[in-house]
């Protein structure tokens, strides 16, 4: 009975909040009402860590669609909201499996039981076919009859003519029917969500630690030789990035104020996703020759210090990548793949800590995906509940690097600060936008939302508009 | 996750054809976002006129096989939500297609 009241009201609230209305409050309060609905079938989830903090990333984003509505806070939001039903059909799984478990819980929940038998299968008989033609029967031959003589009745006799004629059922809009049906299912698929055992188990049970060996003669062969192709690689590798180092400072000390664009433009755009990918690369390098037994050999402490010496000086070479894209910055002023590096490179510099401490305390490939996987999540999380437009506007306008074509691009995020300095009448005739029609920014559309579109910016927007004509 | 073991002919026929034809859908997706070569927006046309009515007569003779007591409620209902499920998803690449090309 609880779960067919929370299927039925997870369809309404759905249709309700979502049907024609662009998205703005109504994710928070679908958000609100997923935990409130997880919550009475499983009263555990208010207890455990991972549960708390995915269901808070999901509200936070949700607040931030209410309040700029940028595209990073959206894939935010669905992220938060996949991870929130993954840890609550299992709360100690890795983040990756946890999406999956949301993901499969999202599509697939209401026939976790059909999978894996959990009910009695049920046994087809001939007589169950007699019980479905019958069902069919007592549904189409009273439905038949009561047309056919509706109609009649409705010929012979004008008053019920009438009468028929009165009843308006325009009021059902068949497309919400629809819509709270579609919302009904992926309530009955999430109202209690399983895990897909087999991974999930294996998962949970898989440690992040290497565990010593013991070695035959053969073995310990192969290991050292092993250990004398990774010596002499990183040795090499060591002496490249070096080299790379001293041209890297080399530039950088020869860049002037008056650089030109295209040599940064260059330096940062090919230079930049060469190097990051470069530094990656290394990380799969270090992951691949600490994979197994040469973490516990005697006599590895040389190699282990060149290692370290080679992620110092990756990290190095992350700082000079970070110094160019600051000169850039500088000198022709914010964007959004500025930003993109800048974050990009925060990551690698994570990647590259986690890769040290995967070396330094013996932790096996699992380890590193599992933390940067969940590193990269709150990253983007995070990343998305940030209003970047409107602070590369105010940036630029700031520091008069105004590139207005790239400004107007930014509308609506950036209506309120575009509105601050005055250039938001002037900027929203868009006389520079270019593409389709889908990338143009409508104001009387944005403005005029229903309350379940709620925007804190369209909010303001308006109220400035009605403050002007009173 | 698995498959119960002894799922009708039909069922699994309904689920293969499903999965073959996400696969292959996503596939086309994936080579024309990568190339940006209309013959894969031509290609994937082709397969939606191709897929759709196979799809539809494959629903059509789970449904009959329900009314003949040949498969279970259960089966019916994850035979018929596999195929339908390609739907959702064909709508979902379809606005992916429209919006890269900028129709």
């Amino acid at each position: 009975m609880k779960k067919t009241i929370i299927i039925t009201l997870g369809g309404i609230v759905f249709s309700t909040l979502f049907y024609t209305q662009d998205l703005g409050i109504n994710a928070f309060i679908y958000s609100l009402f997923l935990i409130i609905a997880l919550a009475i079938s499983r009263h555990q989830i208010l207890l455990k860590s991972t549960i708390i903090l995915s269901a808070l990333g999901m509200l936070a984003s949700a607040t931030a669609i209410a309040v700029h509505g940028s595209a990073w806070s959206i894939v935010g939001y669905f992220l938060s909201t996949l991870l929130f039903i993954g840890y609550v059909a299992s709360h100690q799984t890795s983040i990756y499996l946890s999406w999956l478990n949301g993901i499969y819980n999202t599509v697939l929940g209401v026939f976790h039981s059909f999978f894996y038998q959990i009910e009695e299968p049920e046994i087809t008989t001939p007589k169950k076919a007699v019980d479905v033609g019958q069902l069919v029967k007592v549904i189409f031959v009273p439905l038949v009859l009561v047309v056919v003589f509706t109609l009649l009745y409705s010929t012979a006799n004008p008053v019920f003519s009438d009468f028929l004629t009165a009843i308006d059922l325009s009021f059902i809009d068949i497309f919400w029917v629809f819509t709270a049906a579609l919302g009904a299912l992926i309530m009955a698929n999430i109202q209690s969500p399983q895990p897909i055992i087999e991974i999930t188990d294996q998962d949970i049970n898989y440690p992040n630690e290497l565990a010593p060996k013991k070695l035959n003669d053969l073995q310990l062969l192969t290991v050292k030789n092993e250990k004398q192709i990774g010596f002499i690689s990183i040795i090499c590798l060591n002496i490249l990035l070096v080299v790379v180092l001293i041209t890297e400072v080399l530039f950088i000390t020869n860049m002037s104020g008056s650089s030109k664009a295209s040599v940064l433009s260059d330096a940062v755009h090919q230079g930049v996703y060469a190097s990051i990918v470069s530094i990656i690369l290394a990380i799969g390098v270090i992951a691949f020759i600490y994979r197994g037994d040469l973490n516990f050999i005697k006599n590895n402490e040389k190699l282990r210090m060149l290692t370290y010496s080679w992620i110092a000086l990756n990290a190095l070479l992350v700082i000079s990548i970070f110094i160019k894209n600051y000169a850039y910055i500088t000198d022709h002023g914010l964007t959004h793949k500025r930003i993109g590096v800048l974050v990009y490179l925060l990551l690698t510099i994570i990647g590259l800590v986690t890769t040290y401490l995967k070396v330094s305390y013996r932790l096996n490939f699992v380890y590193l995906i599992r933390r940067n996987m969940a590193i990269g999540y709150t990253v983007i999380a995070i990343y998305g509940l940030i209003n970047w437009s409107a602070i590369i506007t105010d940036h630029n306008i700031n520091v008069q690097q105004v590139d207005r074509p790239y400004l107007e691009s930014l509308l609506p995020q950036n209506a309120l600060v575009l509105k601050d300095h005055g250039l938001y009448e002037e900027y929203t005739k868009q006389v520079y936008r270019s593409g389709s029609s889908r990338d143009r920014y409508y104001e009387s559309k944005f403005l005029n939302r229903n309350w379940q579109e709620f925007n804190y910016i369209a909010y303001k927007i308006k109220q400035d508009q009605h403050e002007v004509a009173q | 996750m698995k498959l119960p073991n002894k799922l009708t002919a039909s069922c699994r026929l309904s689920i293969q054809f499903a999965l073959a034809s996400f696969a292959l859908g996503t596939l086309i997706l994936g080579l024309y976002l990568i190339t940006a070569n209309n013959v894969f927006a031509v290609l994937g046309f082709g397969f939606l006129v191709i897929a759709v009515p196979f799809n539809s007569l494959i629903l059509l003779s789970v449904f009959i096989q329900l009314l003949t007591g040949k498969l279970s409620i259960k089966e019916f209902f994850f035979s018929s939500y596999v195929l339908l499920l390609n739907v959702p998803i064909a709508l979902f690449y379809f606005h992916i297609v429209t919006t890269y090309t900028r129709l």
